[in-house]
């Protein structure tokens, strides 16, 4: 096991993804809890999550990984968007439990969308540019992104906070993310 | 066609998963045929990929790998019965049983869920073409889906798969344009603030 820790640097998340869909590889496994579960545990105390259900989500979070490994396609979502959004949505649930909707308008899901054929460039590839971009964003640009990830107010609400003027913080957004599809855009 | 679409600020919460729950109940009406809107939200999804990837990391229990790999031989559980059908069809499943109640002329609503903790609603409103709402102000976020019909406001003309967004700040008396009735899915968190006095005193009888 500690061998199979040790070699995880090496070893891309989407390859190890792989193993465990194709062969259910224990060891890429626990090279892949050891290289995301503590990052998932730091996005979820970000959130104002406590320890406890910080450590209960993430455990949550690599079991559906195990399960739905058969389900990811690396063409269409690289490794860490893929974890990301099995986060996301166990989040959602869990507040949805708190929360009940009538059944039927629950059960309206997402659309799953094939990949892009039209697209230039691989997920991985667009994923290595937008985490790029996202370092180049000016500061209160890139403060209001992390802003509608980690801070669960209304927009105007974080304006009042902030003591910005209202609508600041959507047109601050819409620039990030004019300038973030440029980036993706471009064929180099 | 679709003309209006939500914000920047509202996809990205989505993405993020940090937009209220019955907005983004809304916002998945408009979403469902809008690939432009779907082609945004993958890109916020890459953004959390992004972020989650740049989090130092915070240690986990020394057992936590030891007790979800325990876990791994158990049988998953059965997720939740999903119905195979596109969300406005789901509007339809919800309005059976359930009865529009008068709030005005030519003015409807069904209440669909009550005030959450977050102070929002979810209801579908039905306007009889040519009619106007009150005009109003509003104290939190509202997002609405044009559903049949259209209407139009100062901001311009909104029709079947449009999202119109409100919040403080915004002004307006959207009125519904000829044709047949105007019907939306409206989530709303805090209160209108109708601008007649009449309108404000008769406000809590119908409880919008």
């Amino acid at each position: 096991m500690s061998q199979a820790i040790d070699e995880a640097p090496t070893r891309d998340a989407a390859a190890l993804i792989r193993a465990i869909a194709e062969r259910r590889d224990r060891a890429a496994f626990a090279a892949l809890f050891v290289q995301y579960a503590p990052r998932l545990k730091a996005y979820m105390r970000r959130l104002g999550a406590g320890d406890e259900t910080a450590e209960e989500i993430v455990q949550e979070t690599m079991l559906t990984v195990w399960r739905k490994a058969a389900l990811f396609d690396p063409a269409r979502a690289a490794a860490s968007t893929w974890i990301y959004t099995i986060l996301r949505n166990l989040r959602i649930d869990m507040m949805r439990r708190t929360r009940p909707l009538p059944p039927e308008l629950a059960a309206a899901g997402e659309p799953t969308e094939p990949a892009d054929a039209c697209e230039l460039i691989d997920a991985a590839q667009r994923t290595a540019r937008v985490r790029t971009a996202l370092a180049s964003l000016p500061p209160e640009q890139a403060e209001v992104v992390r802003l509608s990830f980690f801070d669960e107010r209304p927009h105007a609400e974080i304006e009042r906070a902030l003591g910005i003027p209202l609508g600041t913080v959507k047109s601050r957004l819409r620039l990030a993310m004019a300038k973030l599809r440029r980036v993706l855009e471009s064929d180099e | 066609m679709i003309r209006h679409h939500p914000s920047e600020a509202t996809l990205l919460s989505h993405a993020a998963g940090t937009l209220l729950p019955l907005h983004a109940q809304v916002l998945a009406l408009h979403v469902a045929q809008c690939p432009a809107c779907r082609h945004a939200i993958r890109l916020g999804e890459e953004l959390g990929g992004a972020l989650l990837d740049a989090e130092l990391p915070v240690a986990m229990a020394g057992d936590a790998l030891a007790r979800v790999t325990a876990r791994l031989d158990a049988p998953a559980p059965e997720p939740p019965p999903v119905a195979a059908q596109a969300a406005p069809h789901a509007i339809d499943a919800v309005m059976r049983g359930r009865r529009w109640r008068p709030v005005g002329l030519g003015i409807r609503l069904l209440p669909l869920v009550p005030r959450d903790a977050t102070g929002t609603r979810l209801d579908l409103i039905r306007v009889a073409p040519g009619v106007a709402l009150p005009q109003h102000d509003h104290t939190g976020p509202e997002i609405a889906c044009v559903l049949t019909g259209a209407f139009a406001d100062a901001t311009g003309e909104y029709h079947a798969g449009d999202i119109a967004e409100g919040d403080v700040g915004l002004d307006h008396q959207p009125r519904a344009l000829a044709g047949e009735d105007c019907v939306c899915l409206i989530a709303t968190t805090g209160f209108l603030r109708a601008r007649s006095l009449l309108v404000r005193l008769l406000q809590p009888v119908f409880g919008v």
